[in-house]
């Protein structure tokens, strides 16, 4: 569908908003575009907006929920497609893997039924004998084996059940795949199996890939590009190793501490923490909305909210007391 | 540290957030039009039963002494309510009959929940073959048909208030044992109990802590609605004339009304009261149970509107 | 060693009978010795077997086999002698959500030792000094509060608090932080840390992340399919793992650069059927690339079972691998 040689980016997020229901807005303002097979880390602590904007781009947010913003997928915005074109466009354009792949899969139909029904669904004039196929293929992509693809959810081990489900989101060949928390409930091994298939399915299959979680480190390792979201908002932007090797905003410094480098001296005995709670979204703080957590914090920041500001090559942080850096 | 002078009193401070809980719940009962609407004709029967002696003369339910009233009167013959085929004043029956039938009801309630939150809370708590054997009687009880058994009970205890409460409580426990027991196994398996268990709690500390606190929603819940089960048993038994012969009740009311004729005699004001009687005490207490639920089970709100 | 360890383990095992009626081995033979003021952590995957060891040592599952023993005292598991023993050891909990009572206020989650225990002598100002300690200042705005009004890391606390009040020997935490958010995580290791420096207590931590131990622990221990395979300062351990499944732990986790990842295939093993021989034979990274045979020793690794040795003569340093060169301790 992309027109050839188009000079917009693949995927362009423009100052993302949403309120859910209740009030409560999540994202404030997100910005960011996504090239043709680009990896994109997204990081954060639990409720800083990171998952709903996963939930914002393919629609997935529960009714009542207000976006403002412009979702552009090669040109077209995602916000305001018809439902008709909305479900071509996920699946077929943009998938997503959760986390907690128990949950995901139906318990009661085989992994391999599971495939073919969302084949089938979006591409309804496959052949029977192809389905099979494509199923077996599909599953041999993510690892698992031929002999296992009529077993039931429950028959698998959780990182074949993560697996099952990156399969599942590759079944339309999309050009972007979302990736919310998909190896956190998992194991260190088997996240790092997850982690290397992801790379290798990224770089082989020429996928575009949002990868989000709150582990940073996760992030360094399988990212080209890293934004860090704080309160709704991107604090910290810009290549994943210079962002994770020497942050400049304060937020990035304590994520980027809080998981040790093992052999680093620096980090022996002693472990170093954020003071404080997340902001309640509700009541966030005046001007830059990480002052009451911040070492740095002066008083101009309980008054100013920094905007995202060159501070480097290619990167970007919204502090007003930028350290670090390059 | 200066903690030796501590300024707030954490019991108290406890105790206050218990309060203002119950406080918040009440204020949520007021809300609910079934629930208060329940409450009110619940707290107007009580009182009625309460204020039997005032309202009419025991000796009035007695045959001898009303030979000197017409038989069949009507209500307008004979206020408020009319009189029966011996002249007694259908009045005084309902206002006592009404006050055996409560009595009946919550006294074989009290005893169905103590013996069902008893046996389903150790048999939860405890499992292995003590658990098994307990839920083996449950079900026993269970799967008896309600009627013969009372019957039998009944037949061979003797008809009296005491025995009739008992044949009530005694089939009536294992529905409350089997929600109960539910509840606790699921109970047991939090991580606080396991967390208490390792701070050294025994099981009785366990139980009287963790447990009990967090089953005793669902009991309350459930003995709303166990009450007027309790009381149409009642009615069935002494319709079916197991009931007390000395002492009225609404259902021995049906009973005598029925035997007498009143309905081929379109004596409405000596069938309709009882009937009316039994039918707004189960109502009141289902509309408060609901209420009850709604409000300590906030997915069931969700799920109704 | 001349100094009797705080806490012994000898022996230890642990056995379920699982579905099917197949006979899991959680813990399948653990000698495990801790000293009084260190912090040891208990590394491995989820099905290692490190949570039933936790779970055994805290008396909350009885061992098929072995003692455990506690300041010189062997563990006895009638209720009376229970009671006295976790009034010296206390437990953390993964979940601290999960952990605490929702219907308690958070005075009564941290006294509730105390009332177990009868100290109900002066509760309300040992309850406030143990939630001062664990970092929840000033304690009384927290008496009131339940556990759904504060933060997942400020539970945590709590729980923490409610050890602390009955002033304990020793801690076992299971994944302390593990379901806290990052930030939150360096903070709470920081406050067991500092429980450990100023109120000289000692800490069991089970964890499956190296990058902790590295944090905290003084030592570190690998468990892999219900034993002990790799013992040592975390120092020494961590920047020379002798263990291949040490060594693979250690590869995958993404903060350590410059080290070659050994992604190990397969899930975690299954304690119901126990490879014969080296229990890590036929995930070992050095049987798969032929080192083993090269070595001479892939028959031994396939069929002769081994316990830990002194690594290079160093007794504080132990693993139960063929390929590395013992000598008896």
């Amino acid at each position: 569908m992309s027109g050839p040689m188009s000079t917009e980016p693949f995927l362009s997020v423009r100052d993302l908003t949403v309120t859910y229901p209740g009030g409560v807005t999540a994202v404030r303002g997100v910005s960011f575009d996504l090239e043709h097979g680009e990896t994109l880390g997204l990081a954060g602590e639990s409720g800083c907006g990171k998952s709903t904007v996963a939930g914002a781009l393919l629609r997935l947010l529960p009714r009542g929920t207000t976006v403002t913003g412009e979702v552009l997928l090669d040109g077209e915005d995602v916000l305001t497609m018809r439902p008709g074109r909305l479900r071509a466009v996920r699946w077929e354009e943009m998938s997503i893997v959760f986390q907690g792949a128990l949950h995901t899969l139906n318990p009661v139909r085989r992994i391999s039924w599971q495939i073919e029904e969302a084949v089938i669904t979006h591409r309804p004039s496959t052949p029977r004998s192809g389905l099979r196929t494509r199923t077996i293929e599909l599953l041999d992509v993510v690892g698992i084996p031929k002999s296992r693809v009529d077993d039931y959810p429950h028959q698998l081990s959780g990182g074949q059940r993560q697996r099952v489900l990156i399969a599942l989101a590759l079944a339309c060949d999309p050009r972007l795949l979302i990736a919310d928390e998909p190896t956190t409930a998992l194991d260190v091994m088997v996240q790092a199996q997850v982690l290397r298939l992801l790379e290798d399915l990224q770089r082989d299959l020429g996928l575009a890939m949002l990868f989000i979680t709150h582990d940073l480190s996760t992030l360094a390792s399988v990212c080209r590009r890293l934004a860090i979201m704080y309160a709704g908002r991107f604090v910290e932007e810009g290549p994943a190793h210079d962002v994770f090797a020497a942050p400049t905003h304060p937020y990035t410094v304590a994520l980027a501490a809080a998981f040790p480098v093992i052999g680093d001296r620096r980090f022996r005995m002693a472990p170093s923490g954020l003071g404080g709670d997340p902001p309640d979204p509700r009541e966030l703080p005046s001007g830059c909305p990480f002052h009451p957590r911040c070492p740095r914090a002066t008083e101009e920041c309980v008054s100013w909210t920094p905007e995202l500001l060159s501070v480097g090559a290619g990167r970007r942080a919204a502090c007003l007391h930028p350290g670090g850096g390059p | 540290m200066s903690t030796a002078q501590v300024t707030v009193s954490g019991r108290r401070v406890t105790w206050q957030r218990r309060r203002r809980a119950l406080a918040a719940a009440w204020r949520q009962f007021r809300h609910s039009v079934p629930g208060m609407i329940g409450l009110v004709a619940l707290l107007l029967i009580v009182a009625m039963a309460l204020a039997a002696p005032l309202l009419a003369d025991e000796s009035d339910l007695r045959a001898i002494n009303a030979v000197d009233n017409p038989r069949w009167a009507t209500p307008s013959e004979f206020p408020p309510l009319g009189t029966d085929n011996f002249g007694r004043s259908v009045w005084a029956q309902f206002v006592w009959g009404s006050r055996i039938s409560l009595l009946v009801g919550l006294a074989a309630t009290a005893i169905a929940i103590v013996v069902g939150a008893a046996v389903g809370i150790s048999a939860g708590f405890f499992g292995g073959w003590f658990s098994a054997v307990l839920m083996r009687i449950t079900e026993w009880f269970l799967v008896i048909p309600f009627l013969p058994l009372a019957i039998v009970l009944a037949a061979v205890l003797g008809p009296s208030v005491q025995n009739i409460i008992l044949v009530i409580g005694i089939t009536s426990w294992p529905v409350t044992a089997r929600v109960v027991r539910a509840q606790v196994l699921s109970l047991k398996e939090r991580l606080y109990v396991e967390r208490s268990r390792a701070l050294g709690a025994s099981s009785r500390h366990l139980m009287s802590r963790h447990v009990l606190p967090n089953v005793s929603p669902l009991i309350l819940a459930n003995l709303t609605l166990t009450v007027p089960v309790a009381i149409l048993s009642e009615t069935t038994l002494s319709f079916l004339g197991l009931g007390d012969p000395t002492r009225a009740s609404l259902g021995k009311m049906l009973e005598e009304a029925y035997s007498a004729g009143a309905v081929t005699r379109n004596a409405w004001w000596y069938y309709l009261p009882p009937g009316l009687g039994v039918m707004a005490i189960v109502l009141a207490f289902v509309l408060i149970g609901q209420a009850l639920e709604e409000i300590l089970d906030p997915r069931l709100k969700e799920r109704r509107s | 060693m001349s100094e009797a360890p705080l806490l012994e383990v000898r022996g230890l095992e642990v056995r379920f009978k699982g579905r099917k009626g197949a006979l899991a081995r959680a813990v399948d033979g653990v000698d495990l010795s801790v000293r009084e003021g260190e912090v040891l952590a208990l590394v491995g995957e989820s099905g290692c077997g490190k949570t039933t060891l936790a779970r055994t040592i805290m008396g909350l599952e009885k061992p098929t086999a072995g003692e455990v023993w506690f300041r010189g005292a062997p563990l006895r598991y009638d209720g009376r002698s229970l009671k006295a023993y976790r009034r010296g050891v206390q437990m953390v909990f993964q979940d601290p959500t999960g952990a605490l009572n929702p219907r308690q206020t958070i005075y009564e989650a941290v006294a509730e030792g105390l009332r177990i225990h009868g100290l109900s002598a002066g509760e309300e100002a040992t309850v406030a000094e143990a939630l001062s300690v664990s970092g929840l200042r000033p304690p009384e705005r927290f008496f009131g509060l339940y556990p759904y009004e504060v933060s997942g890391g400020q539970r945590q606390r709590v729980v923490i608090a409610g050890a602390m009040a009955l002033d304990p020997w020793l801690i076992v935490a299971d994944e302390p932080v593990s379901s806290l958010d990052a930030s939150v995580r360096g903070e709470i290791l920081a406050l067991m840390l500092r429980l450990v420096r100023e109120k000289g207590v000692t800490i069991l931590v089970v964890t499956h992340d190296l990058g902790l131990a590295w944090n905290i622990a003084d030592r570190v221990a690998v468990m892999y399919l219900g034993r002990i395979v790799e013992l040592g300062l975390t120092e020494e351990m961590l920047s020379a793992p002798r263990h291949p499944y040490t060594h693979a732990l250690l590869s995958v986790v993404p903060e350590v650069q410059h080290v070659e990842q050994q992604i190990l295939h397969g899930e975690a093993p299954d304690p119901t059927r126990i490879p014969s021989g080296c229990r890590f034979h036929p995930r070992c990274p050095l049987l798969q690339s032929g080192e083993a045979e090269r070595l001479g020793i892939a028959e031994r690794c396939r069929g002769e079972d081994l316990a830990l040795a002194a690594v290079d003569g160093d007794a504080a340093h132990v693993a139960a691998c063929h390929a590395v060169p013992s000598q008896g301790v």
